[in-house]
């Protein structure tokens, strides 16, 4: 079971010059939860991801605890917002990757995964150009797929509103 | 051996000011190296109180780290801070001033770095809120962290080596440099008062904000805080008797934190990887490397050349304190006062060997705390403690404050702290003079 078998190759792109708000806005079209930044050759800069958006928008001495003694917070965060909106992928990203490569083994790809704590893996050629990514779930999905006497049920959502 | 060892002094001095190494490993290493060319035998540097490691300032301040550590879990410095800017109504320079004297208490019983690093945060905050600057409360913050520290014992670390070299008890720093912060404070806030008093705005509907703020919402273990409000209490009224009982304040101060690391329920684990092992480790090799110093005769020459300089008499050192007062607070600006006073001790108990006329070694209190010793000793204190307002990297309270600030999107360059630090270091130094001056040798106050 190797990485390139089960990696997704549909990813969010960007260009290290677009703008906080476009990453934000590429972000949440899609269901994954990060964007690659790459030059014109598809090879891999750094990584934005959900957090990182979301941690820009917090001023950087705020904690949990301060942030409950706001009564409303939410002008707070659109001042941020306003802030930051300019601010460009380049200034965002993470440029410390871990990756995998496509001939690497999906047990690998769990171990790197429950040992960086991350969501989605990279997967990169040799000279660095992305090729697709691997997350938590694509290798769950290929565990229950391996395993026949697992019951995949969709119904698993509950609308809790209805109740 | 005497160049031997004076080549790592001056060596791990200068690696220390340019800060291209970290401090801890340069310490290390120097002391690693006095003990490989056998300038000091290990028995001498472990076990000698002359020459070796002072363990009582050791686990004096392992044991204060501890305490402090458990204490911060409980989130009461927040609180008081988001208090205190309620109290202040929005009002700037009321808040202004209020922040210093948060900061400059919290300083006086626990560390600098501690009380700085739960109060920026706060003060950012606050600051956002009313959308001012925050750059003159920071830098406000971090004198008066070094500041308030100058008026405990344990305060600040050279204060605690001073006590631990000179045998000075804790009442002994609440009677004497205690009065001289407070006199110190109160001028240094009048002259905050001529300069921000009506630079410092904030509009109405701003200050109502900082009203709504929920200041109780800090608090996240009652339990805990009034554990460590207990302790922490108790561990000062043994300070206060320590010298009473004969205990070393490390005894006491050791209690308090065995007793609150018992009951507050906590893994000892956590709380004690939070100790800030490199500034202990810092400690035991600086004291490794003076001791060095001190064996091979280098310390004696440089008292001897005190001497020369200020011409201290058994009955009289006046010239001696003051120019010990300003030497420490220039050196303290430029260097950590922690090495510096580490240097101070043993070359102060060298020169009292020699003033009266002792062979060495047998200095006993009679002539450390002797009348006309005492005030050069509260000099060094004051110098050392309060030199380190006159620049950026003078205090590890002023690194941190500009560290976070510049995090949050303010910039404080060296220059603009220099604007304030020079002129209150200055100030600062010259009401301690005026104090030593008039209290030691016009009233004659000891």
């Amino acid at each position: 079971m190797d990485v390139a078998k089960s990696m997704r190759t549909k990813l969010i792109i960007a260009r290290p010059d677009s703008d906080y708000k476009s990453l934000l806005c590429k972000i949440t079209s899609s269901t994954p939860r990060q964007i690659y930044i790459v030059d014109e050759n598809y090879k891999l800069l750094g990584i934005v991801t959900s957090l990182d958006l979301l941690k820009e928008v917090m001023p950087s001495y705020m904690n949990a605890d301060l942030a409950r003694s706001l009564t409303d917070g939410a002008d707070l965060l659109q001042k941020q917002v306003e802030k930051v909106k300019d601010k460009c992928a380049s200034e965002i990203m993470t440029t410390k990757i871990k990756f995998l490569r496509p001939e690497d083994q999906l047990f690998e790809a769990n171990a790197l995964i429950a040992e960086t704590g991350f969501n989605t893996l990279p997967v990169l050629d040799e000279d660095g150009k992305i090729l697709g990514e691997i997350s938590r779930r694509d290798i769950m999905i290929r565990l229950i797929n391996n395993c026949t006497d697992f019951n995949h049920n969709d119904e698993t959502l509950v609308d809790l509103s209805l109740l | 051996m005497f160049w031997v060892a004076t080549t790592i002094f001056l060596v791990a001095y200068a690696l220390i000011i340019s800060e291209k190494i970290h401090k801890t490993k340069v310490a290390l290493f120097g002391a690693a190296l006095i003990l490989i060319t056998k300038v000091l035998l290990q028995e001498e540097a472990f076990h000698n109180m002359e020459l070796g490691v002072d363990w009582n300032v050791i686990f004096l301040l392992i044991s204060m780290m501890i305490i402090i550590n458990i204490m911060t879990k409980t989130g009461v410095f927040q609180y008081v801070a988001i208090k205190c800017a309620k109290l202040a109504k929005g009002e700037p320079f009321r808040l202004m001033m209020l922040f210093a004297i948060i900061t400059a208490v919290g300083s006086a019983f626990l560390d600098n770095v501690t009380t700085v690093l739960l109060l920026v945060p706060v003060t950012l905050f606050i600051a956002d809120q009313l959308e001012i600057n925050p750059i003159p409360y920071l830098i406000t913050e971090a004198m008066a962290s070094n500041i308030g520290g100058t008026a405990t014992m344990i305060g600040d670390p050279p204060n605690i080596m001073i006590a631990s070299k000179a045998g000075l008890d804790f009442m002994d720093f609440i009677v004497h440099l205690t009065p001289a912060i407070i006199i110190i404070f109160l001028f240094w806030m009048l002259a905050w008062k001529i300069i921000f008093g009506n630079r410092l705005h904030v509009r109405e509907e701003l200050k109502k904000r900082v009203m709504t703020l929920q200041e109780k919402e800090q608090i996240k273990d009652v339990v805990l805080l009034k554990k460590s409000l207990v302790v922490l209490g108790l561990t000062i009224l043994g300070f206060m008797l320590h010298g009473f009982f004969h205990y070393e304040p490390a005894t006491v101060a050791l209690m308090g934190a065995t007793t609150l690391l018992l009951i507050s329920g906590e893994e000892p684990q956590s709380i004690l990887a939070e100790v800030e092992w490199p500034t202990i480790f810092f400690f035991i090799g600086l004291f490794i490397i003076i001791g060095g110093i001190v064996k091979v005769g280098l310390v004696a020459d440089m008292s001897q050349a005190m001497i020369a300089v200020t011409n201290p008499q058994p009955e009289n050192m006046t010239l001696l304190a003051m120019v010990m007062l300003w030497f420490s607070a220039i050196s303290s600006a430029v260097v950590d006062n922690i090495p510096f006073v580490a240097t101070m001790n043993p070359l102060l108990i060298d020169m009292i060997h020699k003033v009266y006329d002792l062979p060495p070694g047998t200095a006993t209190g009679e002539h450390i705390q002797h009348l006309a010793m005492m005030p050069v000793w509260w000099s060094l204190a004051l110098g050392a403690c309060l030199g380190g307002n006159g620049s950026p990297i003078g205090a590890s309270a002023n690194v941190i404050v500009v560290g976070l600030s510049e995090k949050a999107g303010h910039k404080i360059s060296f220059g603009q702290f220099l604007k304030y630090g020079i002129p209150v270091m200055i100030f600062t130094v010259f009401l301690s003079m005026i104090y030593v001056y008039v209290r030691y040798y016009i009233l004659k106050w000891y």
